[in-house]
Order: C-alpha cells, then structure tokens, then sequence
C-alpha cells in the first residue's frame, strides 16, 4: 500500500469520473471510461489485490468497450439530458 | 480502386499476428490458475477477446460461420457440465461437494495429485462456459441484426397487421 | 531502491495526468482515443514498478502483458463504429 500513489491515482480516477458523466457525446464517455479502467486497475494492483487487477483489465481493455459501443450504435449519440 | 483493394490491410495484417498470441497466452492463464494471478474466468475472458478481434477485423461472416451461434451456446453448457459434473463426481465418491480427494481412488493417483487434476479440470469447465459466454454476447449485442426466421413466427409485423385488420 | 522506483512512478503518473487532459478537454473524438491509448502504455509500466516496490515482480507482470496484447482493441471498436455510421 503506498500512499503517495494511491492519493494520486484517486484524484485522477474522480476527475475521469466526473468528466463521464458531465459530457454530452455519449462516444467520448466511452473512451474517457476505458481510461477510468486503466486507472483502476492501478489502483487494485497497488492495493495488492492481483487477482481483481487482472479481472478489471481483461474484461474491460477487451470486452466492454466492444459491448458499449455497441449500445450507443443502436440508440442515439448524443445523450438528451 | 487502390483504396478498395487496401481497405483495412493494416488492421487484417496486424490481427493475423495477434491472434495466436491472445489464444496461446489465454491457454496459459488458465493452466496456471492456482499459483498466478489468473485462472478459469480471466482465461476465458481472453479467449473471446481473441475472436472480437476476428469479429472486428474481418466482419460478423467468417466468425460466425467458425463458431455458430448453437454451437457456442452448446460448448457453454458443456463446460458448466464439466465443472458440476467434477462435483458430483466427488460426492457420488462419498465425500462433499468438490472434495477433491475422493477423486484418487478412481483416478488412480496420490491425494495431492488428484486435487491438482481436480482444480485443472474446473478451471477448463469454467473456462469454456466463460468463453462462449462472452462471445454470444458480443455476437448478439455488436453483431448485424439477429436472423429475421427466429422471429418470424411469433412478432412479425405482418402478423400484427393481419391480426388487427379484421377487427376494423 | 524502492525510493528510486517510487519517484519513477510518481513522475510518470504526473505525466499520465497530462494525458487525461487531453482525454478530458479534447475537442475531437480522435484526440481522446490517441490519449487513451497513451494512458494504457503508460499504465503497465507503472505495473511493473509497482511490482517491484512490492519485491514479486512475476505477478505483475501477467497483467502488463494483458495490457500489451490488447490495448488496441477499444480504438478498433471506435474506428468500426466510423466505419459503419460515417465520422461524425
């Protein structure tokens, strides 16, 4: 557990967070999400637990970007709130 | 014309070198399961990110036509059948529910060995359910529509229509 | 040692904070997939690191070559949707 990381990794992991939700075009928070999980992963591998590290990168880096963009190809783009 | 021949040479050309790599690394992952991070479902995970891949370079026709969608979803059931089938094999043996040490008698092995070959077998069951799994799903959700003859009978519009004309 | 490995993940965390900007603030779609693809490099190095600050490297390993393999499949999924809808 080493503290210095894990503050920095979770201030960037609220900034990708709060960027997803607030942007309109639905494609970018797609891709903003996929960063989210790259920085999750981090944080799980430095917090020890290399099993979930391992679950969150292959599912996400592979499967749900696919299944996302996917969901945004049959609805609409841009979101209507 | 140049640019129809050369469409998507790039990402076929890189794909074709990738491919095998994902597979023999998913194969790895789920070997060694018990001692590195890993194992039966992040294995799995892999290996249908491996056919995305194909989905995603090549189209929805040569993957589709590899691995039907009846037949992924056969090889799930099997593999849910390997993994419960090994614990009811332990149970039938006499002991609980994935005790792998009943297993020795019938396989013919010291007790470490049959938990290690009880563990693998699981690990390939979970595995297989996994991938297939995955895959239908990325098939049924990113894939060109689903096959006009499985609605047909049932919620067509024609039959909608034809049902509400002779009430009017 | 382990001071030397922890400085070097802190500065290449500062410099994955330069990329979020760009993933953030881009105006384009295509400055947010390049910047991802930048992040996700930059991430299985500090897998690594950390790895090392932790003293068992051969588990962390596993996970940067997942990285490795499949970083590029989020952006091919993307460049599908163009390819399907028209780049918009």
């Amino acid at each position: 557990m080493i503290w210095q990381l894990d503050l920095l990794i979770l201030v960037f992991v609220i900034i990708c967070a709060l960027a997803a939700i607030n942007i309109k075009d639905l494609l970018s928070a797609v891709i903003i999400l996929g960063a989210y999980s790259f920085l999750m992963c981090l944080l799980w591998a430095e917090m020890g637990a290399v099993d979930v590290a391992f679950t969150e990168a292959s599912v996400a880096a592979a499967v749900s970007t696919i299944l996302f963009v996917g969901a945004v190809l049959k609805t609409t783009r841009r979101s209507k709130d | 014309m140049l640019t129809k021949i050369y469409e998507n040479l790039i990402v076929k050309t890189i794909c074709r070198i990738m491919i095998p790599f994902i597979q023999i690394y998913a194969l790895y992952v789920i070997a060694h399961g018990h001692y590195s991070p890993g194992g039966g479902f992040q294995g799995g995970v892999i290996l249908a990110a491996a056919l995305a891949l194909i989905f995603l370079a090549y189209g929805q026709e040569p993957v589709v036509r590899r691995l039907t969608p009846n037949l992924a979803l056969s090889l799930c059931g099997i593999g849910v059948f390997i993994y419960a089938g090994t614990g009811l094999l332990c149970l039938l043996s006499g002991g609980n529910f994935l005790d792998y040490a009943r297993l020795a008698p019938i396989l013919g092995v010291a007790i470490p060995r049959a938990r290690s070959l009880g563990i693998f077998g699981v690990e390939i069951g979970v595995g297989l359910a996994v991938m297939t799994a995955m895959y239908s799903i990325i098939i049924d959700v990113a894939g060109n529509s689903a096959s006009p003859d499985r609605h047909a009978a049932s919620s067509s519009p024609e039959n909608l229509n034809n049902n509400a004309e002779p009430a009017a | 040692m382990n001071t030397f490995f922890l400085g070097v993940d802190i500065f290449l965390s500062l410099l994955v904070f330069c990329c979020l900007y760009r993933v953030v603030c881009g105006p384009t779609i295509i400055d947010r997939m390049i910047a991802v693809g930048a992040i996700g490099t930059k991430t299985l190095i500090i897998l690594i690191l950390i790895g090392f600050i932790f003293g068992r490297v051969e588990m962390f390993m596993d996970i940067s070559i997942v990285y490795a393999l499949l970083n590029f499949v989020g952006t091919l999924a993307v460049a599908k949707y163009f390819e399907g809808k028209g780049e918009c």
